[in-house]
């Protein structure tokens, strides 16, 4: 309907560009027993510019592997993932990653030498870099903690270092892997407000990992539900069509909660019933 | 940034027990009499008469320049030769074993042979010194290197950084903490080495020093001897610790 339209109206730009694109994506991996096990079975999938896409699923489904292909870091084994229609080859800065794991920061550099890591190789003039260092550290809540290096910064301090770090480097495509799984609850709530604000504003493309359903909830405006094999790998797919910022305590909350943990395998739901 | 610690108690019980050990020695030096075990004060009033002479002093600089050289390259050769083995697997699995092999024979086990092969001259104390030690700090930062965290490689590579750019900038600063560590533990390892060489193959050292007294039944020149290695030993390792606090403080810094 939309492209007949579209013909009519020549000049408005599609308002539902895709930025990624999935085609047939599958990834195998070669156990120590020679037997393949394919992790990532035919995910078909376009996500939205400025969408902001939540990647639900047990462990072992596939999800950080999902990512980590969008990242570069891993090839998949079939199908090819497009980025503005082009196939992606290797880790590039128009994709920023926030890891779980703090690790990922130079523990040598100070929170602003961290966060200008990725500015230096873009070579912007210096006034530039600082300007945007300093306003990330702003947005994150960072500018007395500058001088300061990572090991002297509580957890919640130093994903918001990765967060300020990534999007200081102004990418298309945000892509994170639980980056609020190691913290504690009250500073994940804080963490998880914060981002969501931060990236309506910014208008980024986000694919963000989780296991946690009240976290895709609160974030994402699409989540999908991945399983394990041997069923199929994007079990569901549904719009989150609730309003900015997110109550937890509503209706239409927990409605979509337990839906979404109908979708989520457990292996226990069995005895469960007859329980 | 440097936070320094009071003078604490600790401090002080660390210089009493240093005291009783010196006052036990000196009661077994009066009760056996000073030419069997010569007393902490003999050998103290010993090296203070040394220390002004030339022949002391040449000594000492000989062996310190031999420790301090077979430390040097050995842990330089180390550096290298762990980077490679931990960056590429098959190289590590290759040399692993006989580098476990060789890490069990004694640097003094191969003098004799070594003696043979190349004379008795300075080349063969500072392989003998610096063997030991590049088997010690390549085996610590090989293992290093594999464990530096792939979320930091990976945030680098995603970030923009090249292969180079990767190994001088992310690699190597996260191996600086394990290499030095590496490097200071093998330090005593080359004191050790030390005594073994130059009692067996030297002209001059200190450990030619204590093993040439036993001839003349000199106990109190063979304790100046040890003493002069331990007070080395401190030094050494006081002035490398300071350079790594000076020089390596933020790579020392754990995430």
């Amino acid at each position: 309907m939309s492209a007949m339209a579209a013909k009519h109206l020549p000049s408005i730009p599609e308002a539902r560009e895709t930025a990624l694109e999935f085609v047939n994506i599958g990834k195998e991996y070669q156990r120590h027993t020679k037997e393949k096990v394919k992790v990532v079975r035919e995910v078909n999938l376009k996500l939205e510019r400025g969408g902001f896409l939540c990647v639900l699923g047990p462990s072992g489904c596939g999800k950080t592997t999902l990512m980590n292909m969008v990242a570069g870091f891993e090839e998949p084994s079939e199908g090819e993932i497009r980025m503005n229609g082009k196939a992606i080859k290797g880790p590039g800065p128009e994709r920023g990653v926030v890891f779980q794991s703090d690790t990922a920061l130079f523990p040598w550099l100070t929170v602003e030498e961290n966060i200008a890591y990725g500015l230096k190789m873009k070579r912007l003039p210096k006034a530039e870099m600082k300007e945007r260092i300093h306003y990330w550290m702003k947005q994150v809540g960072l500018e007395q903690h500058g001088a300061k290096f990572p090991g002297e910064l509580s957890g919640g301090m130093k994903q918001r270092v990765q967060i300020a770090r990534v999007l200081a480097g102004d990418p298309e495509i945000l892509l994170m892997d639980e980056p609020f799984a190691a913290l504690d609850a009250q500073t994940r709530t804080y963490l998880q407000q914060e981002l969501s604000a931060l990236c309506r504003k910014a208008g980024k493309t986000v694919l963000f990992i989780t296991h946690d359903i009240q976290e895709a909830l609160l974030l994402a405006d699409r989540v999908i539900v991945m399983a394990r094999a041997p069923e199929p790998n994007i079990k569901a797919d549904l719009p989150v069509d609730l309003p900015y910022p997110r109550e937890r305590m509503t209706e239409p909350f927990a409605n979509l909660y337990n839906r979404l943990l109908d979708e989520i395998d457990n292996p226990f739901k069995a005895s469960v019933h007859v329980l | 940034m440097t936070s320094r610690r009071p003078l604490s108690w600790r401090w002080l019980i660390g210089l009493l027990g240093t005291l009783c050990f010196l006052l036990l020695w000196q009661i077994a030096a009066w009760l056996s009499g000073p030419s069997f075990l010569p007393g902490p004060i003999r050998v103290l009033l010993l090296f203070f008469e040394q220390i002004q002479t030339r022949e002391y002093l040449v000594t000492v600089g000989a062996s310190y320049q031999r420790v301090m050289l077979g430390w040097g390259l050995g842990s330089l050769f180390g550096l290298v030769l762990g980077i490679v083995m931990g960056r590429y697997r098959w190289f590590g699995t290759i040399i692993y074993s006989p580098m476990q092999f060789f890490r069990v024979i004694p640097a003094v086990a191969l003098v004799p042979i070594l003696v043979i092969w190349l004379g008795v001259g300075e080349t063969i104390k500072i392989l003998i010194i610096g063997y030991g030690v590049a088997l010690v700090v390549a085996i610590n930062i090989a293992e290093a290197v594999q464990r530096v965290a792939p979320a930091r490689l990976q945030a680098a590579r995603s970030m923009g950084a090249g292969p180079l750019r990767i190994f001088w900038g992310v690699l190597i600063p996260s191996v600086i903490p394990e290499a030095l560590k590496g490097m200071r533990g093998s330090l005593a390892f080359a004191f050790m080495s030390i005594v073994g060489i130059e009692t067996l193959a030297a002209q001059e050292g200190v450990g030619q020093m204590i093993w040439s007294a036993r001839v003349l039944h000199q106990t109190d020149v063979a304790l100046l001897g040890v003493l002069t290695l331990g007070l080395m030993g401190v030094l050494a390792d006081t002035v490398v610790r300071l350079a790594f606090r000076i020089f390596g403080y933020r790579f020392m810094l754990r995430g």
